[in-house]
């Protein structure tokens, strides 16, 4: 593919940008077409450039973008904190269901109405276990509750 | 998140240079200021922290872009994205035209918006081949060969343009 760009086209618009062409420069475009071109382009598009940069009208206010920015990045936060909400209440519930199923008599077959009738029938909720699972249950809402804390205090 | 001193200052800075940018690829549609503040909502929303001001400014043209790309697709931008014009014979034309002789907007409405952005990011921004790689999300050497298209193609379009008003007169 024959892409006929010079070596010195980007240090040459640099320069022209910023009206500073060194003599070496200068001697370069005497003798590269493909530059002089280029110098051309520039000048052209700087020209158009300042002349709208001139006419753009007046500046909102940065700090509405400030307030939406704020407003969008507490959105993005709740999703997080959504997020290990559901975590937290999946996982509590996963360890209370664990945690019976290991306290109540072995089944030989598994089955949830069973288990779930076994429930009643059984003393699986007997005082220890009960500690035991509303422990790890707080343990995790603490756990959660200073994770949502840390969340909203970086805004 | 940038602090609100910082962000003021890239704002007021920067404003009206990425407004222009985005009103060179849109051709000036009703979207230029709604696109020009969701990029800065989105820089203050997701940009990586410890870039310099060089790179947040980088950040806020990439922005741009996908967002107006993102609008293309939805064919609220409308135009071509890239047309590849292989036929394009990137030559090397002499090009010395006058400033001012003719209306360079109109030569930029002929181009597709890639090209657009390309000629503007390198020849108005003055951004290096390897900066616009990285605001457009390309290799560095598919911008030196999409460069060398969109530059050929401005060349003729200025040409076409040229001829007529001359046939004009």
């Amino acid at each position: 593919m024959n892409t006929p760009l010079c070596s010195h086209e980007e240090e040459i618009i640099q320069a022209v940008i910023q009206n500073s062409l060194s003599m070496s420069l200068e001697q370069h475009l005497q003798s590269c077409v493909h530059c002089r071109s280029s110098v051309a382009i520039t000048k052209n598009i700087q020209t158009v450039r300042a002349t709208a940069l001139n006419n753009t009208p007046a500046i909102p206010h940065p700090q509405i973008i400030w307030l939406k920015a704020q407003y969008m990045q507490k959105q993005k936060l709740a999703r997080v904190d959504l997020l290990i909400s559901a975590g937290a209440i999946f996982a509590s519930l996963l360890i209370v269901f664990l945690v019976s199923a290991f306290l109540l008599p072995t089944q030989s077959s598994f089955s949830l109405l069973e288990l779930l009738h076994s429930f009643k029938a059984s003393r699986a909720f007997s005082a220890p276990a009960i500690i035991f699972v509303s422990a790890i249950i707080l343990v995790l809402l603490l756990g959660h509750t200073s994770s949502k804390n840390m969340l909203f205090r970086r805004i | 998140m940038l602090s609100r001193a910082r962000f003021d200052e890239l704002y007021t800075t920067s404003y009206r240079q990425l407004r222009l940018y985005v009103s060179k690829l849109t051709n000036g549609s009703d979207n230029v200021d709604d696109i020009t503040q969701e990029a800065y909502t989105r820089l203050l929303v997701s940009a990586p922290t410890g870039l310099s001001d060089a790179q947040l400014k980088s950040y806020l043209f990439a922005t741009a872009t996908n967002i107006v790309r993102d609008l293309w697709r939805r064919g609220t931008v409308i135009g071509e994205w890239l047309p590849l014009d292989e036929s394009i014979e990137t030559k090397d034309s002499e090009w010395e035209a006058l400033p001012l002789q003719l209306d360079i907007e109109k030569v930029l409405t002929g181009m597709s918006i890639m090209q657009r952005s390309l000629v503007w990011l390198a020849y108005a921004e003055g951004y290096a081949h390897k900066e616009i790689a990285e605001i457009l999300n390309v290799k560095e050497q598919s911008v030196k060969v999409l460069l060398s298209r969109a530059r050929q193609k401005f060349i003729e379009l200025y040409r076409a343009l040229e001829s007529s008003s001359k046939e004009g007169r």
